[in-house]
């Protein structure tokens, strides 16, 4: 069974200030993971570090994907094993073709002979485009460059779809969106055509509504204060989270 | 030895200028010396080793009406460095010019060091100027980004440099010195 774990981690900005305190989580492939909690928990941090952020040191703890310790691994090298980051903040990379440089990310993890073409990958990237209202003009574009924060976050999901991961972390990718683009992103989301195990981190319950997660957990001061089912997602939007804080 | 240009008829002057370590010294002293003139100015530095030079630009508005273009881009690997001064001068009488001037360079490398002035010196009213300069690092964020799709580093950097490039090759014309710069690239990082 394929599964991403990670055990009492540790990890400090490279200034050393202390950001998650010990989290411990097990995901395996085809659940729906959920972490909320108040800002300045280490809901991101825990997303970038996962990745293999440069701007974290790990002092404790491990982290296996599929049974393998990537906790020092580049993160190219974990993206390969089947992770995947939808950035909460997408960066913009001037003069690089989005489509160029996704067909490059697909066909990196491809044999020589199964890579895509220019034209099989372009046909693809537009029929996925398309389930996620994204324009056709979204073949010349340059990477994130001059897009709207929506678009942002779409075009992450486009990457998702396309690189088809073992375990996906999307760092709130429903801030800043509107109640369609939302549906849509929810929509491919669930429809994927192939198995994910997911960890979606939020600051609301709202994309819960069209994407139902299996756990829930709370993040607070770099700790997991408390796991359950779908139901304490309910009970955080009525009580808040100052009931967790002790 | 400074170059002396003076553009005489109303047709765009064209100068695409590539510098990948010959020389030191690039200096350029062009006059806009019709109505209606104009000039664009491309230049492509590629610097890798200890290479170095210092580059001068001074375009002077004589004339009303005229337009002058400077557009610097330069990738600067191992210790190279590179001094840039760009000045524009819109003579008194050379109402409704247009001048824009921009230089941006990317250090690759720790022991690279970039240096870019704009200058504009500005006679006339009615006229429309413009600059605008950087010299960075690859930037950390757009690296983790392309790493986390499973780029490793070395490339992910080549396609940074790439890109920062693009705009200025795309008008660049094709020539021997273009592709043999462009190899410079691919090998340098």
């Amino acid at each position: 069974m394929k599964s991403l774990e990670i055990k009492n981690l540790h990890a400090q900005t490279t200034d050393g200030k202390e950001i998650l305190k010990g989290v411990s989580l097990k995901i395996k492939q085809g659940e729906i993971h959920t972490i909320m909690g108040p800002n300045g928990g280490g809901k991101s941090t825990l997303a970038l570090v996962l990745m293999g952020h440069p701007g974290y040191v790990i002092t404790q703890g491990k982290i296996f994907l599929n049974g393998k310790d990537i906790t020092k691994l580049t993160p190219d090298k974990r993206a390969k094993l089947g992770l995947f980051l939808g950035f909460q903040y997408p960066v913009e990379v001037p003069g690089v073709n989005f489509a160029n440089f996704l067909r490059m990310a697909v066909n990196e993890e491809k044999q020589k002979k199964d890579q895509l073409s220019p034209i099989a990958f372009r046909n693809l990237l537009l029929e996925k485009a398309k389930k996620l209202s994204v324009s056709d003009e979204i073949v010349k574009r340059m990477l994130n460059e001059g897009f709207s924060g929506g678009e942002k976050k779409k075009a992450e999901i486009l990457q998702l779809a396309l690189l088809k991961p073992n375990f996906a972390i999307l760092d709130e990718p429903d801030s800043g969106l509107d109640v369609d683009a939302l549906k849509y992103i929810a929509k491919t989301i669930n429809a994927l055509d192939f198995p994910l195990g997911l960890l979606l981190i939020t600051h609301y319950q709202r994309i819960l509504k069209y994407i139902k997660p299996d756990f829930v957990h709370i993040l607070l001061k770099g700790k997991i204060v408390k796991s359950g089912k779908a139901i304490l997602a309910a009970q955080i939007e009525k009580d808040g989270y100052e009931n967790f804080n002790s | 030895m400074v170059k002396k240009i003076i553009v005489k008829n109303a047709e765009e002057f064209f100068l695409p200028l590539i510098w990948t370590g010959e020389e030191n010294e690039i200096k350029y002293d062009i006059d806009l010396n019709k109505e209606g003139s104009s000039i664009k100015l491309l230049m492509l530095i590629i610097g890798s080793n200890n290479n170095w030079a210092d580059v001068d630009i001074k375009i002077t508005h004589k004339k009303p009406n005229t337009k002058s273009s400077v557009i610097v881009r330069g990738v600067l690997n191992d210790a190279s460095r590179i001094n840039f001064n760009g000045l524009v001068k819109i003579d008194k009488g050379s109402a409704l010019s247009n001048a824009w001037l921009a230089a941006h360079l990317l250090l690759t490398s720790d022991m690279a060091k970039g240096r870019a002035v704009p200058s504009l010196e500005i006679l006339e009213n009615d006229v429309k100027a413009g600059h605008a300069t950087t010299v960075g690092k690859i930037d950390e964020s757009e690296i983790f980004y392309l790493m986390s799709r499973g780029i490793k580093e070395k490339q992910a950097k080549q396609i940074i440099v790439q890109g920062f490039l693009q705009g200025l090759l795309n008008d660049f014309p094709q020539s021997k010195e273009k592709q043999s710069a462009l190899k410079q690239i691919k090998y340098a990082i």
